[in-house]
């Protein structure tokens, strides 16, 4: 695959170069240069639809925000080109946030309508304020393209177009195999999951639409150089259709899906112009059929298919691996982790889930939370990871305050967790799962992932290595290049403990991680947790598997109507008969064990 | 085998082989299911287990082998039109329609009969709720808000408002604390006995083999061994690998 990109670069680069030497005209050159234009704005756009599976439908507003910002302060101002271009992608950039910020919290739909209502406005206000916009009829005196003021031949232009697509392309891919791009699909994998890991979701959707705003911006100034006149009505809604269909019909989330998508959907009315009336029925059905043969587009499609043709090996070798113990130890110095949480109240309306629980797991010890179904250990569980937020009572970790801090907040302090109903990140690999896991441990920033310095390399290498692993340390390296979703579910369970390994929590809490596993299975879990233990590393387990928890928990607190009402070494709460009577029923766990 | 006994067989799974792209899931899984049979199957995580159940009741499509409903040829037949015929599933994991209320979810239940319009319906509910009192208690709450094993309920509750031939369980027992999952397994040892046939796939092994009358263990996408589960009970590698008890000296 990393050759294949490489080429894939290669061949572009040649691409660009032979084009202008190759066109006979002025006319076909122009066309080729429109192309080059969308292609930024599709490549940008990727970030979003392909990264985050957010949708924007205002892409041709922000086109004309940064078409109109670049055109007024060349005309007025008389900033050539670059700087024309610069202040209208630092204007849409802004706008994108402005934009974003809000609405990115609520998820699905809403953002395709907050676009589509920001693209409806930029068209009114480009046709009202006529003494900025010229109205209807645009703006018409927009200079030819210079630079510090030298006049830029036709080839040129060219050229400057062409190095930004390739730049912008090469960024895009950079950003998508970076850090930022692995959490950017991971948020919209498992939101939750993600939080769980200290990823901030809002954040990261923030940032890839900035970079759909910006690279519009950036190619509406273009935009308006080429033409030398922009209206209001060059810039429609069906024209961020357009943008959308791009980057969803060449593939999104591939590194070359966009230009492709951009290309056809460039020359594709052209070339339909000779079937004059039908040509929008054309267009319509070429689409159509195009959608029905590769559903994931045409990239996504094709890479789809050589999976198949040869299928990556499922392994990694594990020699490459660093060793658990070794990643996951503590820094020098640092002691065992405590957590304390006091009088934990927790109420939804009426109904209060949890009632002035305290817990206390002591450095380095694994503690059972155990109760019925009902009891309030799921609500104590999302509390202390910062879903819930508690109505009374604090927690805190190593004497760090916990209460009222958000869910990526904690998992940044030291607090991991699994899910009882796993969360995984289905469409990535088993180990790409894990590598989210340690983001946090990745210090590089935004530009060192768009340049991939050495530095970005070699704590990529370091992630990987880690993350491997990890998998050995779980026994899943076998199936380190298989998506996630296709894990039996006990195994999907397995790769929930090594992710939240990752991050080298100070606390692991482990949501039933015995759930749906055979004896044999839970044996191997057993050993798994006193491993995790012997790393030095506290463990609060949530947990029904009675035999389980009387092997590995050091002190066992038992849950009943979200109250407290046990909480001593195994062999004393086996026999308290309140337990007996609020958890085990009629065949307590002993009778469990011969049953 | 006589023809009357032909007759009984409710489900005949001939030879399953079911991939999802190029992992095969089940290799060659053969298992029948007489009326009025409690039928166990375990095994190991991976074991293929849940994709069994799966191709059997039209989740997804086996990729070889035949399923027979009533002696009808079903291998291609979606899991809508199974459940219309009575062929009726308790998902893995529950999967009940949380931001519904309790009775909604049992309203959806009886889809394929109309809902709750007919007096049959209306029947049918009286009885699920009989056997589950604590959803009668619940009607109108939401039913995400319940715990996980009112949930479980649910999930069972909303399955036999379809009326099924045969009522197939995915791991009844799953973070259930081990009161309810001894409850529930009352639930299926009354309903079985009232004359429903169930096939169950469970973790539990000892739990599962000790309600069953006939129980398949999986491994590797494959039949390892079958029988009557108080037989298997005692297999010594059964009881070593699911029972958590060491095979005896020899």
């Amino acid at each position: 695959m990393k050759h294949l990109t490489l080429l894939g670069f290669a061949l572009f680069a040649v691409i660009l170069v032979a084009v202008p030497l190759a066109s006979g005209n002025e006319y076909e050159l122009r066309l080729f240069m429109l192309f080059l234009i969308y292609g930024i704005i599709a490549v940008g756009l990727n970030v979003l639809v392909g990264l985050t599976g957010l949708v924007s439908l205002g892409q041709a507003g922000l086109f004309a925000l940064g078409s109109y910002t670049g055109a007024i302060v060349a005309t007025r101002l008389g900033f050539d080109m670059i700087s024309a271009s610069l202040v209208a992608a630092l204007v849409a950039g802004v706008f994108g946030v402005l934009l974003a910020y809000p609405t990115v919290k609520v998820r699905g739909v809403y953002l395709a309508v907050v676009t589509i209502a920001f693209g409806i406005i930029v068209e009114n206000v480009a046709i009202e304020w006529q003494s900025m916009t010229g109205g209807t009829t645009g703006i018409t005196s927009i200079p030819s393209p210079n630079v510090f003021g030298i006049r830029l031949t036709g080839y040129a232009f060219y050229g400057v177009l062409a190095v930004v697509l390739f730049l912008a392309t090469a960024g895009a891919h950079n950003l998508k195999v970076s850090r930022f791009g692995r959490a950017m699909i991971a948020v919209s994998e498992s939101e939750t999951a993600a939080r769980a890991l200290g990823i901030d979701a809002t954040a990261l959707r923030t940032l890839a639409f900035v970079v759909a705003s910006v690279t519009a911006g950036l190619a509406g100034t273009f935009y308006a150089f080429l033409n030398s006149y922009i209206s209001p009505d060059i810039f429609t809604f069906s024209d961020s259709v357009r943008f959308l269909l791009m980057v969803i019909l060449g593939g999104a989330a591939s590194t070359f899906g966009p230009l492709i998508g951009a290309y056809i959907l460039t020359y594709l009315p052209e070339y339909l112009q000779q079937f004059a009336v039908w040509q929008k029925f054309a267009y319509g059905a070429l689409l159509l059929t195009v959608m029905f043969v590769m559903p994931r587009g045409i990239m996504g499609s094709l890479a789809l298919g050589l999976k198949r043709l040869r299928p990556p090996a499922r392994a990694v070798d594990p020699a490459e691996g660093l060793p658990a113990a070794q990643s996951l130890a503590q820094p020098a110095g640092t002691q065992r982790s405590e957590m304390v949480a006091r009088d934990l109240t927790v109420r939804f309306g009426g109904l209060t889930a949890l009632s002035a629980a305290s817990l206390r797991v002591k450095p380095g010890e694994v503690h059972a939370l155990i109760g019925p179904n009902g009891a309030g250990k799921s609500t104590f569980v999302n509390t202390i990871s910062g879903f819930y937020q508690p109505t009374e009572g604090g927690f805190e970790l190593d004497g760090i305050q916990l209460a009222g801090r958000r869910s990526h907040e904690i998992a940044r302090v030291g607090l991991s967790r699994t899910f009882q109903n796993t969360e995984l990140f289905s469409g990535m690999s088993v180990l790409e799962n894990v590598m989210v896991g340690y983001q946090q441990r990745l210090t590089y920033g935004l530009p060192a992932a768009l340049l991939r310095t050495p530095s970005m390399r070699r704590q990529e290498e370091e992630c990987r290595r880690a993350a491997i692993g990890l998998l050995a340390f779980v026994g899943l390296d076998a199936y380190a290049n298989e998506e996630a979703r296709f894990l039996p579910f006990g195994l999907q369970r397995r790769l929930e403990i090594a992710r939240a390994l990752a991050p080298r929590p100070r606390l692991l809490l482990l949501d039933e991680p015995a759930a749906g596993l055979t004896t044999q299975e839970i044996d191997e879990l057993e050993a798994m947790i006193r491993r995790i233990a012997g790393l030095g590393i506290s463990v609060l387990l949530i947990e029904h598997h009675v035999e389980l928890i009387m092997a590995v928990a050091d002190t066992v607190t038992v849950l009943d109507y979200g109250q407290v009402i046990a909480s001593d070494a195994p062999a004393v709460v086996q026999d308290d008969p309140r337990v007996i009577e609020a958890y085990f029923g009629t065949s307590s766990g002993h009778a469990e064990a011969s049953a | 085998m006589t023809p009357s006994q032909a007759d009984d067989i409710l489900l005949d799974i001939k030879s399953m082989e079911l991939r999802y792209g190029a992992a095969v899931a089940v290799r060659d899984i053969s298992l029948t299911v007489r009326r009025g049979q409690l039928v166990a199957v375990i095994g190991n995580n991976g074991a293929g287990k849940s994709s069994m159940v799966k191709g059997a009741t039209g989740l997804v499509a086996p990729s070889g082998g035949k399923v027979l409903f009533r002696g009808a040829d079903t291998t291609r037949m979606g899991a809508h039109a199974k459940v219309a015929r009575g062929l009726v599933m308790v998902p893995e994991g529950r999967l009940i329609f949380p931001d519904q209320s309790v009775e909604d979810n049992l309203i959806l239940g009886a889809y394929v009969h109309g809902g709750l319009k007919s007096a049959r319906a209306k029947a049918t509910r009286e009885r699920v709720l009989e056997l589950f009192p604590r959803l009668r208690e619940r009607l109108g709450q939401q039913a995400g808000s319940m715990s996980g094993g009112e949930q479980q309920m649910l999930a069972i509750a909303r399955g036999l408002m379809a009326e099924p031939e045969l009522l197939v369980i995915d791991e009844l027992s799953l973070g259930l604390a081990p009161k309810i999952v001894d409850q529930l397994m009352g639930v299926l040892t009354q309903l079985n006995k009232a004359g429903l046939t169930i096939l169950l796939v469970e973790q539990l092994a000892s739990y599962a083999l000790a309600i069953a009358d006939h129980a398949y263990v999986i491994a590797n996408g494959r039949v390892a061994r079958s029988g009557p589960s108080a037989e298997l009970a005692r297999d010594p590698e059964v009881m070593e690998a699911f029972l958590g008890r060491k095979k005896p000296a020899a």
